[in-house]
């Protein structure tokens, strides 16, 4: 019966253990993927730089490979993750738009665990029949969307007619209290301030909604899934022979094994959310990694920012792998019958 | 000893189809609109004249006109009719949709059939299979379009560049999934028959492990090229892949083009046309993958028992594998049915 | 005359599926009394288990209907019940036991949850925070708590000691330690030594025979009047069968509820049964005293398939099967089902079904505990090999 506290956190550091290998071959994969063609962009990058720059970059980006690799992985070790075009150091932006992000990324998962899963249980409950067709539709739609897409019909129609701000964190830049988090909800909260956070709220709405919208697919499909194979089982059918109501018999029961192999699907949904919050970010000009990501890009014809933009990929690497570690963490803790030790 | 004679009811195929239709709608749906996108784009590539009625790059009088029977999807500001750009850009969406899945499919699939098959451990076999299985998993860690972003940046910018940098991100999904299935029939009662029988390993791979493996993988693939779609159009929109206006246009760029530049709140169909045919693509795509994955997956093939409903014997899928090892971020596989769970629109 | 705990009245169940519409069961009428024992009999896909789930409504109904028939529980007809009002009956007085003890015990749940959980609805029944249904005609007050109910027979053994529990707590929401109790004394109930041992087990951590056994206590703490048991021993090994047959024959005796036994092995209907019925491709066939039916079966299925169970007397010879195969439910020959195997077969057997009628007939038709069979030739069958 392995499976105490104790147990637990053995299988937590395992875990651990084992993410140290994968983000080293995510730094390496993403610098050698990053860093193969690198002469000539120079030209390209500085189309108006002087001579010296022009050097310069050639010089940093000519040397062999190997060696430009030791240089980055201790800068990144260091905190040093480069600079823009215009010597603004990464890792600094990063660090303070990437609260921004979790709090998009985390309304949107409330939203896709609270309306999704729930969807796909009534899509097993009536399976075959109307219910399940119209589910199907709802979630094909939100996944046949582009990010895009969706963002600018919300941002552009949806936005002004139901009189949404499209538009920041706030209706002002700076809000009238210390940002201690700077997850916009999350500061006007502590401050007390009501109509701040209600403010805050507002702006979170449109593009949590829109992220939640096109990535719940996943989740609603896995559940109803999951559902279906479930529910033919005896054990519901005892549920329902207590007399327990329809409804704790569905989720009481049925869902509580039905959600273990829904957690699986934890770590593509982050992807797929943290993908998103690149054009979601940008549309709504909500000021986080994903915002920043697309102007290092190039999104826009800005200048693109080499060094943010690796640092960028790296970091949504992590995250998918932090949030496939969770995943497995939760299927354990979910599932009885997963020994710990 | 009395000769039983069995008598087998084969259904034609027009039944059984009527019989998919009734059951599943929606994937008829999603196949006819296939169908129908997948001819158009033939005749625009072959016989232009019958549905595009304009240049992409001619401007005609009517400016900012809404919508009408001469411009279908309305023009923009220099009078450049939407609809023939739209149309226009659907064989090339398409090809790029089938392309790039086309291509990691094959490639991913290879690697998946051989890290899967020739997995035993210390020997040769063994050793590849674990390093395509480590890349892989390193891979898969990165949002595919993210890494495809970065790629465009190395590679160049254009409609070739671009697709060879979303077939790099996109193959090590092929890999897990098919060496998902392959180790899932490996060892099922009439392959290890097949051994007992003296069948080459290589011939048991080509004959009964590749058969096996064939549906979740077209499954997957028809879902695929929806999400395609949406990643190579989302790179548009950021601008990096297709040059909008220009002779080759694309959606994704189109719909970036007229969101920065044109007044969109007033003239909507500039935004809502592009828009609408990439949802309409992809939602296709997905209508009938969705509706194939559902055909396939032995849960929820429901609509199609036959014969009497018998009551119970023991379900045949045993109860939902624990993971017991780290699956998601190691190189085990889950469970096949669930590997033909799709990414999310990355 | 004491009123039957359930009486089905020619029952008929119809799955709608995509590849057509199949009679699962067909006008099947049904008489258990309390404190009986019924068997049902049959080969896989004969309907046995499709009625046994019927008679709670726990077909899901888009694909299974019920076409016609009654099947009264207390009075109250369960077929006129909506699927919102079912609920509040079950729980009330049916128990259900299933075959796989695997997947009927929810194994995200451990032991004392699971049982507690039944225990604790029926608590809040008693005291009346839980609506229990009141039937239309139904003579029965079912916001009393079970135990009180003379008809039908419940638990007449306390489960729980008079003085056990405190006044005081007679009469409010009792806590999660004050269900142990009652938890270990159903435990030890279905023979499990030792049960505090194993209330914060989960399934998976319990074997097959110990996890079965828990479900019966499970389905008893309920205090049903009828216990429906849908196989109850065929997904277990032997020995184990044995012991919970044994167990099974002992509750019997110590708690005066009917059983409905649903097997397809005749030795273990043979040990347990009172009456039994066979079913054949969704009609009941044959029906009667268990020692009568065997000695003497009056409907040539009956007949064949207890020739054709392996016997231990014989040791040489080749082993006895049906000749012909189960019909396709959605397409049952007309008249007896059984007539394209059957060696009495004639014209008048492809007519009209013969109906359930008594062997002897001079008997009076409606007097319970008759030897029944469906078959117009029912006096030939004992000159059958």
């Amino acid at each position: 019966m392995g499976r105490s506290l104790s147990d637990l956190l053995v299988f937590v550091a395992k875990r651990l253990v084992q993410l140290v290998p994968v983000l080293l071959g995510v730094i390496i994969l993403t610098f050698v993927v990053t860093h193969l063609r690198l002469t000539g962009l120079c030209n390209e990058w500085y189309p108006h730089a002087g001579a010296t720059t022009l050097a310069n970059c050639n010089a940093k980006y000519g040397a062999p490979l190997i060696n430009q690799f030791w240089q980055y992985f201790t800068g990144l070790l260091q905190g040093d993750w480069g600079q823009s075009v215009t010597g603004i150091q990464v890792y600094p932006s990063i660090a303070a738009d990437l609260p921004a992000t979790l709090e998009l990324v985390l309304a949107s998962l409330f939203l896709m665990v609270v309306i999704g899963i729930p969807l796909g249980v009534i899509a097993a409950q009536y399976s075959g029949r109307l219910g399940d067709h119209l589910v199907r539709i709802l979630y094909l739609s939100g996944w046949a969307t582009p990010t895009y897409l969706g963002a600018v019909i919300a941002a552009v129609f949806i936005g002004p007619y139901l009189g949404l701000p499209t538009s920041g964190e706030y209706s002002t830049t700076i809000p009238p209290f210390n940002q201690y988090t700077h997850m916009s909800v999350v500061d006007a909260a502590i401050a007390l301030n009501l109509p701040y956070t209600v403010d805050a709220i507002d702006h979170l709405i449109l593009p949590a909604v829109v992220l939640a919208f096109i990535n719940m697919g996943i989740a609603t499909r896995m559940t109803r899934a999951s559902m279906l194979e479930v529910l033919p089982l005896d054990y519901v059918k005892s549920a329902r022979m207590k007399g327990l109501a329809e409804f704790w018999v569905m989720y009481k029961h049925a869902l509580r094994n039905a959600l273990i192999t829904t957690t699986t699907v934890l770590g593509i949904t982050a992807g797929g959310l943290l993908a998103g919050t690149v054009v979601i970010e940008e549309v709504f000009d909500w000021p986080g990694i994903g915002q920043y990501a697309f102007t290092a890009i190039g999104g826009n014809s800005s200048t693109p920012n080499f060094d943010g933009a690796v640092a960028v990929v790296i970091i949504f690497a992590i995250a998918v792998v932090v949030a496939n570690l969770v995943a497995d963490i939760l299927y354990g803790l979910l599932d009885p019958r997963v020994d710990w030790r | 000893m009395a000769t039983v004679v069995v008598k087998v009811r084969t259904d034609g195929p027009l039944s059984v189809f009527w019989r998919v239709l009734r059951a599943n709608p929606l994937s008829f749906l999603g196949f006819l609109m296939v169908a129908f996108l997948g001819l158009t784009a033939l005749v625009v590539v072959v016989a232009p004249g019958l549905v595009v009625p304009y240049g992409p790059l001619q401007q005609t009088a009517a400016r900012n006109a809404a919508p009408s029977q001469q411009h279908l999807f309305g023009t923009d500001n220099l009078g450049r009719d939407i609809f023939s750009n739209v149309m226009l850009a659907l064989p090339l969406d398409l090809g790029i949709g089938f392309a790039i899945a086309g291509s990691a499919l094959l490639i991913g699939g290879a690697l998946g059939l051989l890290a899967g098959f020739y997995n035993t451990p210390g020997t040769v076999g063994g050793w590849v299979s674990v390093s395509i299985m480590r890349v892989t998993d390193i891979f898969l860690s990165f949002p595919s379009l993210i890494l495809a972003l970065a790629l465009t940046r190395v590679l160049g910018l254009g409609v070739g560049p671009t697709v060879l940098a979303i077939t790099i991100t996109w193959w090590p999904f092929y890999v897990r999934l098919v060496r998902g299935e392959v180790l899932a029939v490996k060892h099922l009662p009439y392959v290890n028959a097949a051994r007992a029988a003296g069948v080459t390993e290589n011939r048991i791979l080509l004959r009964h492990v590749l058969r096996n493996v064939l549906e979740p993988m077209i499954v997957y693939f028809t879902l695929d090229i929806g999400t395609v779609l949406v990643t190579y159009s989302t790179i548009g929109f950021i601008g990096v892949a297709s040059k909008y206006p220009g002779t080759s246009p694309e959606w994704g760029a189109m719909l970036a083009f007229y969101q920065q530049t044109g007044s969109t709140n007033v003239y909507p169909w500039l935004v809502i046309a592009p828009g609408a045919a990439i949802f309409v693509t992809v939602l296709a795509f997905s209508l009938l993958g969705d509706g194939l994955r559902d055909i396939l997956d032995p849960r929820t093939r429901r609509a199609f028992v036959r014969g009497t409903i018998t009551h119970d014997p023991p379900p045949e899928t045993p109860a939902p594998l624990p993971i017991a090892s780290g699956a998601i971020t190691d190189s085990n596989p889950v469970a096949p049915v669930n590997v033909v769970e799709t990414r999310s629109q990355t | 005359m004491t009123e039957p705990v359930i009486d089905v009245e020619h029952l008929s169940i119809i799955y709608t599926v995509g590849a057509g519409v199949f009679q699962a069961v067909s006008d099947v009428s049904l008489k258990i009394y309390p404190g009986q024992v019924v068997g049902i009999v049959g080969e896989t896909g004969c309907g046995k288990s499709t009625l046994a789930q019927a008679i709670p409504r726990l077909l899901p109904e888009p694909p299974a209907t019920i076409g016609a028939g009654k099947i009264v529980f207390r009075g109250t007809d369960l077929v006129k019940v909506s699927k919102r009002q079912m609920p509040m009956i079950r729980g009330t007085g049916i128990g259900m036991i299933f075959q796989e003890p695997l997947n009927s015990l929810n194994p995200a749940y451990r032991v004392f949850d699971q049982i507690a959980e039944s225990i604790r609805i029926r608590h809040y029944r008693d005291m009346g925070y839980v609506k229990t249904f009141q039937g239309g005609d139904a003579p029965f007050d079912y916001s009393k708590p079970a135990a009180s109910t003379t008809v039908g027979g419940s638990l007449t053994r306390s489960i729980v000691p008079d003085g056990a529990l405190e006044e005081a707590a007679r009469d409010r929401l009792r806590t999660r330690s004050e269900f142990r109790d009652e938890v270990l004394e159903y435990l030890r109930l279905v023979r499990i030594n030792d049960p505090e041992t194993i209330l914060n087990l989960y399934p998976h951590e319990l074997s097959g025979g110990m996890r079965q056994r828990i479900m019966i206590a499970m389905a008893l703490s309920e205090k049903p009047s009828l216990l429906i048991a849908d196989e109850p021993t065929s997904a277990l090994d032997v020995t184990i069968q044995a012991q919970v047959l044994t167990l099974m024959k002992e509750l019997i005796d110590e708690v005066h509820a009917s059983i409905l036994f649903i097997s397809h092995d005749l030795g273990v209907i043979a040990e347990t049964a009172d009456e039994i019925g066979v079913m054949y491709a969704g009609r009941i066939v044959e029906y009667g005293p268990v020692a009568e039916v065997f000695r003497s079966p009056r409907h040539p299925y009956t007949k064949a398939l207890l020739r054709a169970a392996p016997s231990r007397y014989k040791s040489e010879g080749p082993l006895s099967s049906i000749a012909g195969s189960v019909p396709n439910l959605s397409r049952p020959p007309p008249g007896c089902r059984f007539n394209p195997r059957c060696p009495l077969v004639r014209d008048i057997c492809r007519g009209e079904h013969p109906p359930l009628a008594p062997v002897d007939r001079t008997a009076d038709p409606e007097a319970p505990g008759l030897h029944r069979s469906a078959c117009y030739f029912a006096e030939e069958v004992p000159g059958l090999p």
